[in-house]
């Protein structure tokens, strides 16, 4: 397959991804009718949809607040990457922190710290739900870890070489696993981002990432993992476009 | 009991996919990781409900940051390629 005749058939699946995700957000608020007081009540029944109550308001009551934050992520490593990852892309400019030589103390201690800021981001997004933490901070840790691997290694000799396609793959990963969990939503009740498997609704189908208490966040950990792997991969090629820029950019 | 075997699973899985890009590390940093990630999930504790139990006695370490950093490190090994 040429190149152009799969870019046509990219452009037409974007084209029926945005049609979908449009039409399946105007239904939503098409039918939405705001309750007075329905906050109060909100704040009242959250505990008992998941111990972290930030958790369930950020995810179940401000669902489509997140989305748009998630958003702005990628917007913003769109910019990044405009304005600095012109050296990302033509080889003979690239201008990577090549010099970059980890000294006896960082060459010891950098592997076992990052590996453990690793493990304990997973841990932040897989407690999403249950305590403070979730896909942000997680995500956030995880880049970190990154960020430090790229100040002591640099690029090219990084033990820990996430390029450009693993990051993007990652970032579009959590952004679409974010967006079908909410025409999951709409085909079960109709509303876009709606929290399937909350058990104050008795539609507890959603069990693979259960935990000990008695109640059941949902899709509330799915969502916590989408949003940690779109900000791991967004920060990460930012991290990456940044490291790889032109000096005089 | 552990009722929490989805939570494992998952972040062993994650753990994986992001160890797959880590560059294989001599053996001898895995095991020296293997015991300091064992202490640091004692010191984690229960944070959040993640408490390995066996019978009726609690081991009081955090399951799910052991399984993640078996992912990784799994990932490592299998998908990362040589150390250079």
């Amino acid at each position: 397959m040429k190149f152009e005749e799969a870019n046509q058939y990219r452009n037409l699946a974007a084209l029926a991804a945005f049609l979908i995700f449009s039409a399946t957000i105007l239904i939503t608020f098409y039918r939405l009718e705001v309750i007075p007081g329905v906050s109060y009540i909100y704040s009242l029944i959250a505990p008992n949809i998941a111990p972290n109550a930030v958790g369930t308001i950020v995810f179940d009551f401000r669902g489509y607040d997140t989305l748009g934050e998630t958003l702005i992520l990628i917007t913003a490593v769109i910019t990044v990457g405009v304005v600095f990852g012109r050296g990302a892309f033509i080889e003979e400019e690239r201008a990577e922190l090549r010099h970059v030589t980890p000294t006896s103390v960082q060459s010891v201690f950098a592997v076992p710290v990052i590996l453990i800021l690793m493990c304990f981001g997973l841990l932040l997004i897989f407690g999403g739900h249950l305590t403070p933490g979730g896909g942000f901070q997680g995500g956030s840790v995880l880049a970190t870890a990154f960020f430090i691997s790229i100040v002591i290694y640099g690029i090219k000799r990084n033990p820990f070489h996430y390029g450009h396609d693993f990051l993007i793959g990652m970032e579009t990963l959590g952004a679409l696993m974010f967006l079908l969990m909410g025409v999951i939503g709409i085909a079960v009740s109709g509303y876009y981002l709606y929290n399937v498997g909350a058990n104050i609704w008795d539609q507890g189908f959603l069990e693979f990432l259960k935990y000990v208490d008695p109640t059941n966040a949902g899709m509330l950990p799915y969502l916590n993992v989408a949003v940690g792997l779109e900000v791991f991969g967004s920060l990460g090629i930012a991290a990456v476009f940044l490291a790889e820029a032109r000096k005089h950019d | 009991m552990i009722d929490f075997v989805g939570a494992l699973i998952a972040s062993f899985v994650l753990g994986f996919i992001i160890g797959s890009r880590i560059r294989r590390l001599p053996a001898v940093i895995y095991v020296v990781m293997f015991l300091v990630a064992l202490v640091v999930s004692y010191f984690v504790g229960d944070f959040p409900f993640y408490t390995l139990e066996l019978g009726s006695s609690t081991i009081p370490m955090n399951g799910v940051f052991i399984t993640s950093f078996l992912g990784v490190i799994f990932g490592s090994l299998l998908l990362g390629g040589g150390s250079q």
